[in-house]
């Protein structure tokens, strides 16, 4: 009888060290994007891996970094031949020590990225005051899904500095921040600014402002009214990071996403 | 989590996460002490450049089946330094449940938050919801004469206001180590049987 | 002013359709050469107005430490307003054209007239 899962469940290393710790004897088959594996186990000790006409241990490496597909484990066959002489623990060490030299170099430090103020409901934990009212527990939420939404921003935009959902008293809604940021005073700030923008266009009968973009040579500030809700979202980014078109397009995304979020 | 239905079993994964240093290993090495010989599997600790993921196999045998499976919990641990993001992403990859262990030293809130929020980052990139990772906070090394307070580390790590299990710990003395492990466990068993995720 | 507005003309002319109006505004309010595609274009309030957003935009950007301002950019949906600060910063140069505009086109004319501008105005 086989085993049968989906690599969404338990990771390839997961399975292959249970089936060494275990001390299996079988193969187990992997099948990930049109491409399929063979792992052989002999007691729990890897003995060949095979994927179409190559095998051996540069296999094994290449296969661990497959992060989606199905899998089959049959106790009981027996491996064809041996292409692998190395002890479990060594081989998963240097798949993953392969893997960390692969990824992305450019990756971020955990202190490089921009930090949210509200890491509670990151998390989905419950709010340990629940409120009385309804209207509450609405605002509650559309402050939680925003700062969701902000996280993501910070994920997509790079050279983002800081991003925040401001309403027009001034006021932060959510925000995210990288390094020491006084949010209130940027938030007024910015407030100030896009209002003397409105009253400006507004007297020149230039239309209905939708968005405010300030060139600095340092960096680039993006305010983007939210519809017609009292709300815009600010974004401000290194110039020397980002790339302009990209951060209005993201603004825009965004903003859309933003004002779902809002209660109607 | 993973179903072998031929063992009958279903394989629970709990990781330790948190800043480097903070007791991560210590709460493991503990685990493993204090259980007897047959509800054990090896320490397996793969040395990485001076630096450890530990993994092992945990099974407790007084826990009754879940939906007529046998628990195995396999427990892991990740390094905390930034240069082995692949390899941490994919021990949080398929997380039932993690335990943050944060540093309770003064100097250390800064990078208890930051690796607060990196695990909810990784977690995203490792295609597992932070919303149903059962997460506890330990707060360690609660013996240190100059401990930051519950409270204190709970601003630091910005999540007051809101309910969390958190448990206090001196990982070196092997206090509320066992406790923490228990209550992950039972929260992603008491997850497991009223959602059957 | 002869040779600031045929500098403006030769740029209305490569925006073409596109083009609304333009204008060269000391920090003071007040305009120094200008033109507009309507006629019934107040080209006077909007100078004085843009004058201040862009004061406001310096202090905005001196205050949260952003460095300093080199243009701006408003989107309404009947205009693009895009103004910049030519030379020293004593004066700004704006030019108002359709959403149909392409904007790395206007921007582009912008960064090739700045210093012709600025060499224009007397000083």
């Amino acid at each position: 009888m086989a085993v049968q899962g989906n690599l969404s469940e338990i990771s390839l290393t997961d399975l292959i060290q249970l089936n060494c710790q275990s001390g299996m004897t079988g193969r187990l088959t992997v099948s990930s994007r049109g491409r399929t594996a063979q792992v052989f186990f002999d007691g729990g000790v890897i003995v060949h891996v095979t994927q179409g006409e190559k095998s051996g241990q540069e296999v094994f490496y290449e296969i661990l970094g497959w992060d989606s597909g199905v899998f089959t484990l049959e106790s009981g066959i027996l491996t064809p031949t041996q292409t692998i002489n190395a002890r479990c623990s060594d081989l998963l060490l240097g798949g993953l020590h392969q893997l960390d030299e692969k990824s992305n170099p450019k990756e971020p430090a955990p202190g490089q990225l921009p930090l949210p103020e509200d890491v509670g409901e990151l998390f989905g934990f419950e709010k340990s005051n629940l409120p009385e009212t309804e209207d509450l527990s609405t605002e509650d939420t559309m402050a939680q899904n925003m700062q969701e939404i902000l996280m993501e921003l910070t994920e997509e935009v790079p050279g983002l500095l800081a991003a925040a959902v401001v309403g027009m008293d001034g006021l932060p809604v959510a925000d995210v921040a990288r390094g020491p940021v006084n949010i209130e005073q940027i938030s007024a700030q910015m407030t100030l600014l896009i209002k003397l923008v409105e009253t400006s266009t507004e007297k020149l009968d230039a239309g209905t402002v939708q968005d405010y973009l300030l060139t600095t040579d340092k960096a680039y500030l993006l305010l983007h009214f939210l519809g017609n809700t009292q709300y815009f979202l600010g974004m401000s980014a290194d110039r020397s990071k980002t790339n302009l078109g990209k951060m209005r397009l993201y603004n825009r995304v965004f903003a859309e996403k933003l004002i779902a979020a809002m209660p109607r | 989590m993973f179903i072998n239905r031929k063992r009958k079993e279903i394989n629970i994964k709990i990781v330790y996460y948190g800043p480097p240093l903070s007791g991560k290993t210590t709460n493991l090495e503990y685990v493993h002490r204090s259980t007897p010989q047959p509800q054990r599997g090896d320490l397996v600790a793969l040395k990485t450049r001076g630096d450890r993921t530990l993994f092992f196999d945990y099974m407790q045998l007084e826990l009754p089946p879940i939906q007529g499976l046998t628990p195995k919990f396999n427990l892991y641990t990740v390094p905390g330094q930034v240069a082995y993001a692949a390899s941490r992403r994919l021990v949080l990859q398929g997380a039932d449940g993690v335990i943050f262990v944060a540093d309770s030293h003064p100097n250390r809130m800064q990078d208890n938050l930051y690796s607060l929020v990196d695990l909810y980052r990784n977690l995203k990139n490792a295609g597992t919801n932070p919303r149903q990772v059962s997460l506890i906070l330990q707060f360690n090394k609660r013996d240190l004469e100059n401990a930051a307070s519950v409270s204190a580390i709970r601003q630091a790590l910005r999540v007051n206001g809101y309910s969390i299990p958190i448990f206090e710990a001196s990982a070196l003395r092997g206090e509320g180590v066992l406790e923490t492990l228990k209550a992950s466990i039972g929260a992603v068993v008491n997850r497991i049987q009223t959602t059957g995720a | 002013m002869a040779k600031l507005d045929d500098i403006l003309i030769d740029v209305r002319n490569q925006l073409g359709s596109d083009f609304i109006a333009t204008d060269v505004v000391g920090m003071d309010g007040m305009s120094i050469a200008g033109s507009s595609a309507n006629p019934d274009f107040n080209a006077d309030a909007a100078s004085a107005r843009f004058a201040m957003v862009m004061k406001l935009a310096t202090k905005v950007a001196t205050k949260v430490k952003m460095g300093e301002v080199e243009d701006s950019l408003v989107t309404t949906d009947k205009t693009y307003i895009l103004t910049r600060f030519i030379g020293d910063g004593s004066y700004y140069w704006a030019i108002t054209v359709t959403p149909e505009a392409t904007l790395g086109v206007v921007r582009m004319l912008m960064d090739e007239y700045a210093d012709q501008i600025w060499d224009a105005i007397p000083h």
